[in-house]
């Protein structure tokens, strides 16, 4: 899980170089640098064990800096395995008589990461602080997105269940489903002090919901208190008119829009019998009924 | 690497772990699956489990057991003095007024005899995994206060464990019961154990526990009913035949026999206690058949069932709403408990849990779950006994009823009760009595600065906070001026204040509750 946390910051490298008696494409760079060889990226990479010449600008001091060197790897532009590895020639540093390339190589590497560090932030990288763990980023989306919309709900949206037909069981049944995706044990590996307060909100809201929707006293004085019933009657009493509408209808022979009447009546009321006793005589006889 | 279950009882303790998937109990050197919660210091270092056991034959007053009984009660706790009543080792009141214990030379805590206990443990897991436990699930009775967590927490830490979380007992054996099964059913788990007795009411569904009632008693279990049986084996047949005084190393040597005695009645109709030179006797002989067992401690098992009672009420449920009932805990096979079970539920128990192992099994379980992300399991816990605070006229004002949903945060408003008082004293209670100086003290702060007006006047908020690690947070704010203080419990606990009794603080700077309800 560290890994795409601790990984070293990879500094672009970006030096420009010569190689004695060979032209270098504007395009060409040394794209890695160590104490022991580099990378050069171009279209033409040299023959293997090409031995050369290499002066590299040190990027600071502008200092040209001589290298010899050997080409111990060859990637061809039609043959780069990917983005990662692009076509160029990798080179290893030899001392022919030149010098310990160590340290001279180590002098750049010196001068790069000084200018690292004189580097101005760049405006839109994103601070220190909200490089987080991805499992930590997407608990704070989970939990900040219930948030915006159940400081806005009822507690029978908030469990997700219809205020009008909801049984003790299903209230039980979506609460326990709300807690496997809420309860504090499910961010129990990635806990930080901002998702350890948004879940106890989020489940500290479900656990309000469960205990007053489960209780039918509890319930009765929520429904009342919080316009759910007004809802419930409004529903009732626009059920009845689809109701008394589909009777009607099916009395002139209108089956079909009488059906459909009918069924959205009980999507309005669904604990009603007597719609539901009209829908099943309908449906079974196709023919008419009285009423 | 990773993390175990531990079940830390009175008189057995267990480890557990999951691998593959699959829980296993981690068995000893002998093969084992529990260990004796026995510490001897006899040979000047702390030896645990079996040897210690035989060492108690040999050096009684060298060996500390039970040590669970005593552990996070106050010095003075009548639980206390009777324990140390029947033990062989000696109870003492450190300066600090808490619990200290003389073994031969050695000086410890309970606390650090569980942290023996649990070091030992980790050892044992340690060794067999190859790998040190990268954290740990301990259980506990779910009639733990929270001054018993915090020190069995404590002793888990100084173990050099990461406690993940305290689990109670009986929910832990439930989730045992429940994996791997695909179940949607009302249970109880009776569990009684060698010290203590819970009982618990789950609803369980979709990999779901949730705790819909809890009850029990912190101090009835087999220690009691050796107890009784050793008490009678002395009135009956020791002293009417010997002048010599009884002293620890016999009363040990009878304790023992008679906990065998105990242990073998739950399948042979009659046990034969047989100890040679004992009180002056060649030989101490004594055949107990069951039915005089039964006889001793009926009034014992019929007090778990009161409890039982009791949990079904405050859970507002009926025996018919139960779908099983899980026994674990040793005691739960003697027969007459099994009976006394069957017939106050009206169905027979469930026989395929190990009474052993189940409440180990159940915490490494919980253990991976915590740590590897496992969703398989998901337990919903309540509080087991009340919180709240003292008020005006030794009352005890709940907060957070028992069987709370945690984590959770409630409030109550309190106001003065005399004219132009400037400060209340919030002084953090556990317990079901409503006198106040009935139930555990846990912390204690004073809210100052209170503007000067008539009595019952002001509204004090005062907050209940339990977080997800069962620490609660109490916090008192004045609505006038919103001056706020508040407390952190598990730091006050830490602070080892003095264990101190209510009755020690002044009523009169108790507050009174505002709303009536």
């Amino acid at each position: 899980m560290d890994d795409h946390r601790r990984n070293a910051p990879r500094h672009d490298v970006f030096l420009p170089f010569e190689i004695e008696g060979r032209a270098v494409s504007s395009n060409d760079y040394v794209a890695d640098l160590s104490v022991t060889g580099a990378y050069v990226r171009t279209l033409e990479p040299l023959p293997l064990r090409t031995r050369l010449h290499l002066t590299i600008t040190a990027p600071k001091s502008g200092r040209r800096i001589a290298f010899d060197g050997e080409v111990m790897r060859v990637i061809e532009p039609e043959q780069a395995p990917s983005e990662s590895l692009p076509p160029g020639m990798g080179i290893s540093f030899l001392d022919l008589g030149g010098g310990d390339p160590r340290p001279k190589a180590t002098e750049i590497l010196v001068e790069l990461s000084i200018l690292e560090k004189e580097r101005p932030p760049e405006a839109p990288k994103p601070a220190p602080s909200d490089v987080k763990d991805p499992l930590v980023v997407e608990g704070l989306v989970r939990l900040d997105g219930f948030l915006a919309t159940a400081r806005k709900q009822n507690l029978y949206e908030i469990l997700g269940i219809d205020a009008a037909t909801a049984t003790p069981d299903q209230v039980k049944k979506h609460y326990h489903r709300r807690s496997k995706e809420f309860h504090p044990d499910r961010y129990h590996r990635f806990r930080t002090p901002e998702i350890d307060a948004k879940v106890e909100e989020v489940y500290g809201l479900l656990t309000k919901a469960y205990e007053t929707l489960r209780d039918p006293g509890k319930r009765e004085a929520y429904d009342r208190t919080h316009g759910i019933r007004e809802t419930l009657e409004f529903r009732r009493a626009a059920a009845k008119q689809r109701y008394d509408l589909a009777i009607d209808l099916g009395t002139s022979g209108r089956f079909f829009a009488a059906t459909v009447g009918l069924k959205v009546a009980l999507a309005l009321d669904p604990g009603n019998a007597d719609i539901q006793r009209k829908l099943d005589e309908i449906e079974r006889s196709k023919r008419f009924f009285t009423t | 690497m990773p993390a175990i279950g531990i079940d830390l009882g009175t008189t057995n303790s267990c480890v557990a772990v999951v691998i593959d998937g699959k829980p296993q109990v981690i068995r000893d050197d002998v093969g084992n699956p529990t260990t004796p919660s026995y510490v001897s210091y006899r040979s000047g270092g702390a030896i645990v489990g079996r040897l210690a056991k035989l060492d108690a034959i040999e050096a009684p007053s060298e060996v500390v057991y039970s040590a669970k009984r005593l552990i996070g009660r106050a010095a003075d706790a009548p639980e206390v003095s009777k324990a140390a009543e029947v033990c062989s080792y000696q109870v003492i009141k450190n300066s600090d007024g808490e619990i200290g214990i003389r073994a031969g030379s050695a000086t410890t805590t309970p606390g650090d005899v569980s942290t023996t206990i649990l070091t030992y443990l980790k050892d044992l897991a340690q060794g067999s995994l190859g790998a040190a436990p990268t954290g740990v699930v301990i259980t506990v009775p779910a009639y733990f206060n929270d001054r018993q967590r915090k020190a069995t927490k404590d002793a888990g830490e100084r173990a050099g464990l990461k406690v993940l979380r305290l689990v109670n007992e009986p929910t832990a054996a439930a989730i045992a019961y429940g994996f791997g099964k695909d179940i949607e059913k009302r249970v109880a788990v009776y569990d009684l154990g060698g010290g203590t007795f819970d009982i618990s009411v789950l609803d369980i569904s979709e990999g779901v526990y949730e705790v819909v009632g809890t009850h029990g008693d912190s101090y009835l279990g087999g220690v009691d009913f050796d107890n009784r049986l050793v008490t009678h084996l002395i009135r009956k047949h020791v002293l009417p035949r010997s002048t010599v005084t009884v002293d620890k190393l016999s009363l040990l040597r009878l304790r023992q026999a008679a906990e065998n005695a105990k242990i073998a009645l739950s399948t042979e109709p009659t046990a034969l206690i047989s100890l040679p030179s004992f009180l002056g006797l060649d030989r101490l002989e004594v055949t107990i058949e069951r039915g005089e067992l039964e006889e001793l401690v009926k009034d014992l098992v019929q007090q778990t069932i009161g409890v039982c009672e009791q949990c079904l009420t405050h859970a507002k449920l009926s025996k018919g709403e139960v779908d099983e009932v899980i026994l674990v805990g040793g005691m739960t096979r003697m027969p007459m408990v099994r009976r006394a079970v069957e017939a106050f539920f009206g169905k027979a128990p469930r026989t395929d849990v190990n009474p052993d192992e189940a409440v180990a099994v159940g915490a490494a379980l919980q253990a991976h779950s915590l740590e590897e992300g496992d969703e398989k399991i998901l337990l919903l816990d309540v509080t087991p006994l009340t919180l709240g605070i003292a008020s005006f006229g030794d009352l005890f004002s709940p907060v957070l009823p028992k069987n709370t949903k945690v984590p959770v945060s409630l409030t109550r408003t309190f106001s003065t009760v005399r004219d132009e008082q400037e400060s209340v004293e919030i002084v953090v209670l556990q317990g079901e009595s409503n006198k106040a100086r009935e139930n555990t003290f846990l912390a204690k702060f004073t809210l100052t600065n209170i503007p000067k007006m008539p009595r019952m006047q002001p509204k004090i908020d005062v907050t209940f906070r339990l977080d997800a690690d069962g620490i609660l947070h109490v916090s008192a704010r004045d609505q006038a001026t919103g001056l706020e203080q508040q407390i952190d419990v598990k730091e006050f606990l830490d602070k080892k204040e003095p264990m101190g009794s209510t009755a020690s603080f002044r009523d009169k700077d108790f507050p009174k509750l505002k709303d009536a309800k």
